[in-house]
């Protein structure tokens, strides 16, 4: 505790909010150092974006505190804004406007500088790959195109601090990896932090920390190495001539509960070494072998008791897709 | 500073969205059309004269006043749209503060109910209106005044509701009754009595009542009045829009 309160980037403290009966946030604490990628791990209605709604100042905490670059977002909104870059999760890009009018419209309600803004916006556009299309209404965009637009456009103020809500929900593959390449390159640069939230594991482990939330509650915060770790060592899949009769063997002579699975018998063990040594002389034959570096998957797995669901949306938030999809074509 | 740039931001975008829908723009040319020529031409056919003139040159200003009574209370909700299309998230984690961004809604909006009120009064001379200048600048403190009450009621509506599905209430239940009880399609002189009280709490009756001023078409209350509560109207509605934003 040498460090001023003000060193981190965000530092949240026993934060709840409820709506209702539900307590959609129920006293998450934790801290994001400047300069660092920390990632927000949860499956959908664990209280991500609510917790981002709060960090930006959309919701009001029912209880605790959230500092943002230093200021109380309760206390000083205004200035908590000023220090964002906001990707949200859903589209928020005026695709009735060209890319270089989004951007246009951003630097005069961020009050960027007039001397600097048509520099920067060429320099965004650029950067996102869009110089050519800058003229075009968004509306013609892809997916791809538009999420492009809202990162330049988070960051054309200049913010220390960038929110990514759900960043490459919907993205290929390849956009996902020049994004990322992009937002590891700005940390670099810029020194910037960036928060996330995502419930794709393979993202998790591009970030410096992560955090696991589940039903509004932080179950696990570390590393995603030191989280990996506490899935066990090494992941082994087992396949043998009868699945079955080696699950009860590896029960009753090393007491391993292996989870039966349609690759074989899957367990976690602290090291090849020792697997080897207990699989000398098992009285089932042996097909196939494979060890594996537990997942940040398993460790959700190993952490919650369950995987992270894949999206259930409800059906206003189809409804809502669907009408967005139409305005589009 | 920064606030003035914000506001003007806010309606510029506000105004090129509307110039790019062509349907908006389509919309805002062919109600005075449909209204001055099929129903003026139609309902004058059988009608007398009304206040003085012909039907076609009566409806004149009711024209003028649907076309703001549409044209603002679309443009305030359109609160709705942007809410529901993410936009206004944009805004609202801006570093501006909640009343700068309903006083770029209800100024931009005005500007462009204002665009569509003009429009509309392109087509004096085809219902034989007479302008001079002087007709020409009250209509035209009308159509302001008018446009930014309405475009603040608007956004009143917009803060209560929370999806599209309730637009059509609105249009019905709002927009129309204001639009019928205005002394802009019939006379109002000789109404049963309920329906005359309903003509005097309307606010939108002073703004055609001031038009006819303007027009020289026997207005029936005095300049004084109608200026007082078509002001009081629009200060109402545009205080009502500030304290109700404030909680989105």
């Amino acid at each position: 505790m040498s460090e001023p309160a003000t060193a981190a980037a965000i530092e949240v403290e026993g934060l709840v909010r409820r709506f209702g009966d539900l307590t959609a946030v129920d006293g998450v604490s934790f801290a994001v150092p400047r300069g660092q990628i920390f990632g927000f791990l949860g499956p959908n209605g664990a209280g991500k974006s609510t917790t981002i709604k709060i960090l930006c100042t959309l919701l009001e905490p029912s209880e605790g505190r959230a500092r943002v670059a230093g200021y109380d977002v309760r206390t000083a909104p205004s200035r908590v804004r000023r220090s964002l870059g906001i990707l949200f999760q859903d589209p928020s890009v005026d695709d009735r406007l060209t890319a270089r009018e989004n951007l246009w419209v951003h630097c005069m309600i961020y009050g960027v500088p007039r001397g600097v803004r048509r520099a920067r916006i060429e320099e965004a556009l650029a950067w996102i790959g869009l110089a050519g299309e800058a003229d075009q209404r968004v509306r013609t965009f892809s997916g791809g195109m538009r999420r492009r637009l809202e990162v330049a456009r988070a960051l054309l103020h200049e913010p220390p601090i960038l929110i990514l809500d759900e960043p490459t929900t919907g993205l290929d593959p390849q956009t996902r990896r020049t994004l990322w390449d992009r937002l590891r390159e700005l940390r670099e640069r810029e020194r910037l932090t960036i928060f996330l939230t995502t419930h794709y594991m393979d993202e998790a482990e591009h970030c410096d920390r992560v955090a696991i939330l589940d039903h509004g509650v932080l179950i696990a915060e570390g590393t995603p190495e030191e989280l990996r770790r506490r899935a066990g060592e090494e992941r082994v899949t087992l396949s043998t001539a009868d699945d079955a009769r080696a699950a009860r063997e590896l029960a009753t002579r090393f007491g391993i509960e292996p989870l039966p699975t349609e690759r074989g018998l899957e367990f976690a063990v602290s090291g090849a070494e020792e697997l080897l040594a207990k699989l000398a002389g098992f009285p089932v034959q042996l097909q196939r072998l494979s060890l594996a570096r537990p997942t940040l998957e398993d460790a959700f797995l190993a952490l919650t008791g369950h995987t992270i669901r894949p999206d259930e949306a409800s059906s206003r938030d189809v409804l809502r897709r669907l009408v967005k999809m139409r305005r589009r074509t | 500073m920064s606030t003035v740039e914000a506001i003007w931001a806010l309606t510029w975008r506000d105004l090129v969205r509307f110039l790019r829908d062509r349907s908006q723009v389509l919309g805002a040319l062919a109600r005075p059309v449909l209204w001055l020529v099929f129903m003026g031409k139609g309902l004058g056919a059988s009608l007398e004269k009304a206040h003085g003139v012909g039907y076609q040159s009566f409806l004149f200003a009711g024209a003028i006043a649907m076309a703001v009574l549409f044209g603002g209370m679309f443009q305030g909700v359109t609160i709705i749209w942007d809410r529901e299309f993410g936009f206004l998230k944009e805004v609202l984690v801006a570093p501006i503060p909640r009343v700068t961004i309903v006083c770029g809604k209800v100024f931009s909006g005005t500007v462009v109910t204002v665009v569509q009120g003009c429009l509309t009064v392109l087509f004096a001379p085809v219902v034989s209106v007479p302008l001079g200048a002087a007709t020409l600048a009250g209509l035209l403190a009308v159509i302001v005044l008018l446009s930014l009450g309405v475009t603040a009621l608007g956004v009143v509506v917009a803060t209560r509701m929370q999806t599209f599905e309730g637009f059509g209430v609105i249009s019905n239940f709002v927009v129309l009754p204001l639009f019928f009880l205005s002394g802009g399609i019939f006379p109002v002189e000789r109404l049963p009595a309920w329906m005359t009280v309903l003509v005097r709490l309307n606010p939108v009756t002073y703004g055609v009542d001031l038009m006819r001023h303007a027009l020289h078409q026997a207005p029936v209350f005095g300049t004084g009045l109608d200026l007082g509560v078509l002001g009081a109207f629009a200060a109402a509605m545009t205080g009502l829009a500030l304290a109700w934003f404030r909680r989105e």
